[in-house]
């Protein structure tokens, strides 16, 4: 398993479209994806999910994935958590 | 009286159709064949994945390819497998209906988002709702086909409903309904904001709607005030149907005259400008064929977000207005940040007395670092287009004089660098403190415009708190020592030969704009919406008349002589 801790600079933090994009990201892979933001934890596979962590720009989140493709999904979703996409 | 919030566009008149499927009962069924049910919940699936797939496309059609789309999220939902799965899962785990599983799963999750501290997530539950009524539509084998119309009505309906939820507005066009009127949401909520833009007239957050109406009720609905009348007398449908003929005429003369000059019928220009909070909304001041930006009310991109602004991100945003409106004037207002306007990045201590305390000028002289970044931001974009800096809340010479060596400063830094901007960029102040009106005469002479804060300059004549409701009868525009103030700063401006503004809410005050012709303000800034009419309200307007108006309201006591006396004018206009 990886895991990572990265500060969130997608602008208005991961509302809608920016959530979307990460669940897109992580269900390209096999991977188990959670994101994990003080005592609220939730499936990057999941939108729904995502939103219920209420992650806002600048927020500090621990992203960790298990799976054979472990690697190259951690590169997706931190890929999306770093940019600056709206 | 029923109330809730409106959408500002015009009035609805017509009988209450209640929007049915909204309150729908749906029960628990135990089923004996969950495989069976499964592969009935597939096909409603994949039926709606299709009508979302088609709404998005419609919705691409009806607003452009900017920004966010809202079906874009529905296609989200319906591909997260805390969704489908929880779905598929509970009716073959507990053998449930596929109605009820779709039903208890979706609102669990609406539930779960309302929950989040976040209004821009909250409003995803209804979003939910939406999504997993159109499953329970498909799976009852009764939906809508696809991108239907409601049925057209021989008589005009106002659709009544629980909450309005985008996929139906975007199947309603501008005509097809009077108004829509709903009992939950906010004028924020994805479903608002497309009635908006559809310029259809709607009404959302009316407590205890449904209770209160009925199918075929007769309904009026104004948007301006949001409140709704149920089967009113004869004389109130008269008022409501007289300014709704008269608003629905005004919009269209004021649209089709948009790009003529304000002019008064005796040849004074007025220069009718808009204020912004980002270069976006220069777009909308282009549209509305504003004559400039008289505010860019630069704090708006310190807000809401947990870190400042660098040059770069300034400069981006100044240059993109400044463009957007070409060879027309774009004023940026340096931040006026504390007060209402709080800045997480900037970590500022709690006041007793934040209009009274370190805001604005005040902030920005103690902390020269953020005011030189912004400044040479500002100056780098003024090669541009047109641009003029102007210093919010200054209350004594001593800041004015500060805050313009500092833009020397930041003018020296730039020259330094190499690069380039405009030496002779504009410096104006906004006066909206008693002291600064008071010594106009001396600031006329130190800055190349006024531009009046009307906002400010009520409160802190009246000592009246402008957001404590408790006072909220003594905030008035209409007030003698108000006007008076703002007579006197047009006429020392004049005398030096410099323009007057006014930039606050009253500028864009129908009864007031004449009184400020008379006053010989020179440019009146409002948000781009209300652009249009302000010009033609100009345009009807005799120079002679209102210096006379001027001179009889100078005259009196109180604001409610103040207001009947505009009143008096505004009908005397029309006749």
């Amino acid at each position: 398993m990886q895991t990572n801790s990265v500060i969130v600079k997608c602008k208005c933090g991961l509302h809608a479209r920016p959530a979307a994009c990460v669940m897109k990201a992580a269900k390209a892979y096999q991977s188990k994806v959670r994101i994990t933001k003080g005592d609220k934890s939730g499936n990057a596979k999941s939108i729904i999910d995502i939103l219920s962590i209420n992650v806002n720009c600048m927020d500090r989140v621990d992203v960790s994935c298990e799976g054979e493709d472990e690697t190259e999904a951690m590169q997706a979703v931190l890929a999306i958590l770093e940019s600056e996409i709206e | 009286m029923l109330s809730g919030t409106g959408n500002c566009i015009g009035y609805g008149i017509g009988r209450v159709k209640i929007q049915a499927g909204q309150n729908r009962k749906i029960q628990k069924t135990i089923i004996n064949h969950p495989e069976a049910e499964l592969s009935r919940f597939d096909a409603a699936y994949e039926e709606t994945k299709r009508t979302v797939e088609a709404l998005l496309a419609r919705e691409m059609e009806d607003t452009g390819n900017d920004g966010e789309k809202i079906f874009e999220t529905h296609l989200a939902f319906l591909d997260d497998p805390g969704f489908v799965d929880a779905i598929r899962e509970m009716i073959s785990s507990d053998s449930v209906s596929a109605e009820w599983a779709v039903y208890e799963v979706g609102e669990r999750l609406a539930t779960i988002l309302a929950q989040v501290d976040s209004d821009l997530i909250k409003e995803r539950s209804a979003d939910i709702r939406d999504l997993y009524a159109t499953l329970l539509d498909h799976l009852a084998g009764k939906a809508a086909p696809l991108g239907a119309a409601p049925s057209a009505e021989a008589e005009p309906v106002v659709l009544v409903m629980e909450e309005l939820v985008p996929s139906f507005v975007i199947r309603l066009h501008k005509g097809e309904v009077a108004a829509l009127v709903s009992e939950k949401g906010n004028i924020t909520a994805h479903a608002a904001i497309l009635a908006k833009l559809k310029c259809i007239p709607a009404i959302v957050g009316v407590n205890g709607l449904m209770d209160a109406v009925q199918e075929g009720d007769f309904l009026l609905a104004d948007t301006f005030t949001g409140e709704i009348t149920v089967n009113p007398t004869q004389e109130a449908r008269a008022a409501i149907e007289r300014a709704a003929e008269l608003y629905e005429a005004e919009q269209c003369a004021c649209n089709a005259e948009k790009a003529a000059d304000a002019v008064t019928a005796d040849g004074t220009r007025i220069w009718i400008e808009a204020n912004i909070g980002n270069p976006a909304e220069a777009t909308l001041a282009d549209e509305a064929c504003a004559d400039g930006v008289g505010l860019f009310r630069s704090e708006f991109l310190f807000m809401d977000r947990k870190t400042l602004p660098d040059e770069e991100e300034q400069f981006g945003a100044y240059r993109a207005a400044a463009e957007a409106m070409g060879a027309r004037e774009v004023v940026i207002r340096t931040m006026d940040i504390g007060g209402d306007k709080p800045v997480p990045g900037l970590n500022l201590p709690v006041e007793q007395n934040p209009f009274l305390g370190l805001r604005a000028i005040r902030l920005s002289l103690q902390r020269k670092d953020l005011f030189i970044t912004q400044l040479r931001a500002i100056l780098r974009a003024s090669v541009f287009g047109n641009v003029a800096i102007m210093f919010p809340m200054i209350s004594s010479m001593e800041e004015l004089h500060a805050a313009k060596a500092i833009v020397e400063e930041a003018k020296a830094l730039l020259h330094a660098d190499g690069v380039a901007y405009n030496a002779k960029i504009k410096i104006g102040m906004m006066v909206e403190i008693p002291s600064t009106v008071t010594l106009s005469d001396l600031f006329a002479h130190e800055v190349d415009f006024f531009s009046i804060g009307t906002n400010d300059l009520i409160q802190y004549t009246l000592a009246a708190d402008r957001l404590n409701q408790s006072v909220a009868s003594l905030y008035t525009s209409y007030h003698p020592a108000v006007l008076r103030q703002i007579a006197l700063v047009a006429q020392n401006g004049h005398l030096s030969g410099i323009e007057t503004a006014i930039c606050g809410e009253a500028a864009s005050d129908p009864l007031l704009q004449p009184l400020f012709v008379g006053f010989g303000i020179d440019r009146l800034s409002m948000s781009p919406g209300m652009i249009p009419s302000a010009k033609r309200a100009i345009r009807g307007c005799r120079d002679y008349a209102c210096k006379e108006l001027a001179r009889r309201v100078m005259g009196l006591p109180s604001a409610e002589a103040v207001k009947k006396e505009l009143l008096a004018f505004q009908l005397q206009q029309r006749a």
